[in-house]
């Protein structure tokens, strides 16, 4: 981005804020709860492979809520599966020597 | 909002499924001008969301992608997606079509779809396109081969960062871009606006919309695509690759009580397709079909659902009076055998799909009084010698819009809808 387009872009935002008012409070905590799941998860899987059940037992995440952030991460890079032909794939962060 | 008038076309095209694609190439191929419409912001409607089409497992996307690209480039065809049809006016001489084109917050000019705005976005949301399965960022292209390969900001889940415009190397990212308003003269029209499936809480016994391990066919569809969500056919409540999943049959179809007594034609059939893909990814696995009646009434269906059964595919004529769930989300269906008269029985299994039924689109058509049928679905005029006739000169109707149909018979009917408009303003002229 061009510093030109900065100034633009922070203007822009400004200009939204004043027609639309704030973000919502609701939208800030989703955004925040996102991130700070994501992070945990990646902590979890940082060294050592796991299934969505391994990950949400020690996480305390529900498992459908571990797999919805997991498909996330894998989509954009953060995570990737480990194939199996039956029972869980493994996750394993990426960009790190898991052990399996 | 901006005001844009004076667009003429000689055919305007509403949606951009595989019947509009197919009708406004046929159209433009013949040298009149063609306008599409369509309201999501990638052409290709549901069939492009497809793993393989049946009776031939050819790729969906492979036929669709083709065709969604010679649009783009037809140089008689013009596409408006992200566009909403909002008001249909009959004239003399034809049609006015007042549209609204959606913003993208975007600068569709600029843009090279280098998706480093989605990289940088951190806002993560369900992908529509994955039937909730999947995950989007605030800002993404709608799929892998969405045509045109243009981002789209959902301004409501925005938190303003700024980290998509900061990304973009072209500048284009908009965030005070408001919706356009125009007007489009039409000679005639044709209707190709598709169908929704029935959605899946509508049959509160199946639980469809509680039960994290009772999906709906398309959510099948998109797990067994190849760029699916997961990867691979995953169970949504905790990724486990399924050993026993069941399909059950006119789960929302020839039901009286939720207002769908027709049936929906094409259920019986992707469910064998389906579930042969599926023997194919899991070939451990164990998959059950529960039906009333197969309905195989195509060039080759027949032979089809026989290699299904010869592939160890499961056939159970039961109907499926409930559907709950245990401890481990494992669906527990309670069936009724039709064939040998034993008592209802508890089945478990671990993923259900339901073969929802289909559903028109519209009930009203944007202020133009066009006939529909009991179901909600466009009266043909002459159902037997030219179904595309409606009770509207110079409104034209093609696949499913007019009634559940197989993706063949919605080939074949965009065409003949295309010809029967392409007569009418060759008579006009």
């Amino acid at each position: 981005m061009t510093i030109d387009n900065n100034k633009v872009i922070t203007e822009q935002i400004k200009t939204m804020n004043a027609q639309k008012g704030p973000v919502s409070k609701e939208l800030l905590e989703y955004y925040k709860e996102t991130q700070k799941v994501q992070k945990q998860i990646l902590e979890t899987i940082k060294e050592t492979q796991k299934t969505v059940p391994e990950i949400a037992a020690q996480t305390k995440i529900a498992s459908e809520i571990v797999l919805w952030h997991l498909t996330a991460m894998k989509k954009y890079g953060k995570v990737e599966p480990i194939l199996a032909k039956s029972g869980y794939l493994k996750y394993v962060a990426m960009h790190t020597e898991a052990k399996a | 909002m901006t005001q844009i008038t004076n667009n003429i076309t000689d055919v305007l095209v509403i949606g951009s499924g595989i019947a509009g694609l197919q009708s406004a190439l046929d159209i433009g191929d013949s040298g009149y001008n063609v306008t599409i419409i369509e309201k999501s912001p990638s052409t290709g409607g549901k069939m492009i969301s497809l793993s393989k089409v049946f009776p031939t497992l050819d790729c969906a996307s492979c036929i669709t992608t083709p065709k969604m690209a010679a649009v783009l480039h037809h140089p008689k065809v013009k596409t408006m997606t992200y566009t909403e049809v909002k008001a249909i006016r009959k004239i003399s001489d034809g049609f006015e079509v007042d549209v609204e084109k959606k913003p993208r917050y975007v600068i569709e000019e600029e843009c090279i779809s280098c998706k480093k705005c989605e990289e940088a976005c951190p806002v993560y949301l369900d992908d529509e396109f994955e039937y909730g399965l999947g995950v989007k960022k605030a800002i993404s292209i709608p799929f892998t081969n969405a045509i045109p390969q243009l981002p789209v900001l959902t301004e409501s889940k925005c938190i303003r960062c700024g980290a998509c415009a900061k990304a973009c190397p072209k500048d284009c990212i908009d965030f005070l871009q408001e919706p356009v308003s125009m007007t489009i003269k039409a000679k005639a029209i044709i209707a190709a606006t598709g169908y929704e499936i029935v959605p899946m809480g509508t049959k509160k016994e199946y639980s469809g919309d509680t039960l994290l391990n009772v999906i709906s066919s398309l959510q099948s569809e998109r797990l067994l695509a190849p760029h699916g969500p997961y990867g691979k056919v995953l169970r949504p409540s905790d990724g486990k690759i399924p050993d026993n999943i069941a399909y059950v049959q006119c789960a929302s179809s020839r039901d009286k009580s939720i207002d769908v007594p027709y049936c929906s034609r094409v259920c019986c059939m992707y469910a064998i397709k389906q579930a042969m893909l599926l023997a194919g990814a899991l070939p451990l696995a164990e998959i059950t079909i529960y039906y009333m009646d197969i309905r195989a009434f195509g060039k080759g269906y027949e032979q089809f659902y026989a290699q299904a059964r010869a592939m160890g595919i499961c056939f159970v004529k039961a109907k499926v009076a409930k559907i709950s769930e245990d401890t481990e989300h494992n669906p527990i269906l309670r069936i009724d055998r039709q064939e040998d008269g034993s008592k209802p029985q508890d089945q478990t299994h671990d993923l259900v799909i339901l073969s929802q039924g289909i559903l028109p689109t519209r009930k009203d058509f944007f202020g133009l009084d066009v006939a529909l049928n009991e179901y909600g679905f466009i009266q043909s005029a002459a159902p037997t010698l030219s179904p595309a006739l409606t009770n509207i000169d110079g409104f034209f109707v093609c696949g499913v819009a007019r009634g559940p149909k197989d993706i063949p018979d919605t080939i074949m009917e965009a065409g003949s809808a295309a010809m029967e408009a392409v007569n009418y303003i060759k008579g006009k002229m």
